[in-house]
């Protein structure tokens, strides 16, 4: 294990970890240039938002909350304005399942 | 466990907590199961989000175990909670007796109180059996993840402590994330640090009377950074906010 500051400037592929029971965290990651892949990316993380997970995303040194995605542009929509979209193939994202307090 | 929820885990022979909730898990990533499956715990209530597709497990009781050299035992049903004429009003917490207060009606509506003392090493022996069920490899893998979402003194700090701080960059709070515990919520000022709350929070669920979540520690503290940094203000109106001084705080 090599702790290294929080990633900025991720060199593997994008795609997508779901904090998971068994696995601690289940990567699913996708090649951008294989459409088979990124159609599975997409269906993925349309069905994580359908069931309430919550996918959280890095841009710079900030961390934020993925409100929508737009499966015919690939983008994770994280604010109002076009400047707050994210492609899906620039990041790596962390999703969570719904909170049952404690 | 159910139709939605008894996934066959194969001929596996007898196997640990730990290397159930494994194979279960990587058996419902085909049905989109991203999260894996939580696994009851014998003699600990299992507490899930009511949306949860597999809800029903917090109904399962094991009805067999077996102990390390293959012999069976029977778990016997837990008693049924005899009917009570009482009506629970209401309850809270008194830090000075270290007990929760019940208010309670009687069926002529006269009012009665409740003292029920919380036993704070209760709550960490109930966490160790909890424990049972997460599997060593995925706390690594959280800890790898974490890594690469902290500093690496902060990360060592994590390591030999099991505490890291953060301050948060829009309410200036800040966090004491724990392993195995809740979060503290400190405001600061130049006359030093005040805990505001203990901040509760186990994505899909958790073991009642522990502070034992679902998925193995380190996610959960994960799951606290993201959501403090990311959508504080879900963090908050997600977590159970429990004042410091109560047992479940942890502190």
């Amino acid at each position: 294990m090599k702790p290294a500051d929080m990633n900025t400037t991720e060199k593997t592929l994008p795609g997508i970890d779901a904090l998971n029971t068994g696995y601690g965290d289940f990567e699913m990651s996708f090649d951008p240039n294989k459409p088979d892949e990124v159609q599975k990316a997409k269906e993925t993380i349309t069905d994580m938002l359908k069931r309430g997970y919550a996918i959280f995303i890095r841009q710079g040194e900030e961390t934020f909350r993925v409100r929508k995605f737009d499966p015919d542009r690939n983008v994770y929509i994280i604010g109002s304005t076009p400047a707050e979209e994210v492609p899906i193939a620039e990041t790596r994202a962390v999703a969570i399942g719904r909170s049952a307090g404690g | 466990m159910g139709n939605e929820a008894t996934p066959d885990i194969g001929n596996k022979g007898l196997l640990t907590l730990s290397e159930a909730s494994r194979h279960l898990a990587k058996q419902r990533l085909g049905q989109n199961d991203w999260s894996g499956l939580p696994i009851p715990v014998p003699g600990l209530s299992l507490v899930l989000e009511p949306r949860f597709k597999h809800k029903c497990l917090e109904d399962f009781r094991w009805k067999e175990c077996y102990d390390e050299t293959g012999v069976r035992h029977e778990i016997p049903d837990e008693p049924m909670q005899e009917a009570t004429p009482f009506r629970w009003i209401n309850s809270w917490w008194n830090a000075k007796y270290q007990a929760n207060i019940s208010v309670l009606h009687n069926q002529e509506g006269r009012a009665r109180f409740a003292f029920s003392p919380v036993d704070r090493l209760s709550l960490t022996l109930r966490t160790l059996e909890a424990a049972a069920v997460w599997p060593f490899e995925a706390e690594q893998k959280a800890l790898q993840k974490l890594a690469t979402l902290i500093t690496r003194n902060v990360f060592e700090l994590y390591s030999l402590s099991g505490h890291f701080t953060e301050e948060s960059k829009r309410s200036r709070l800040t966090y004491l994330f724990r392993k195995g515990k809740p979060t503290i919520a400190i405001h600061q000022d130049e006359g030093g640090g005040y805990p505001l709350c203990a901040l509760c929070l186990h994505p899909i669920g958790y073991y009642g009377d522990t502070w034992a979540g679902v998925m193995c520690p380190t996610d959960e503290v994960i799951a606290h950074l993201l959501m403090m940094r990311g959508s504080e203000e879900k963090f908050w109106a997600n977590a159970n906010q429990h004042p410091v001084d109560h047992p479940n705080a942890g502190v």
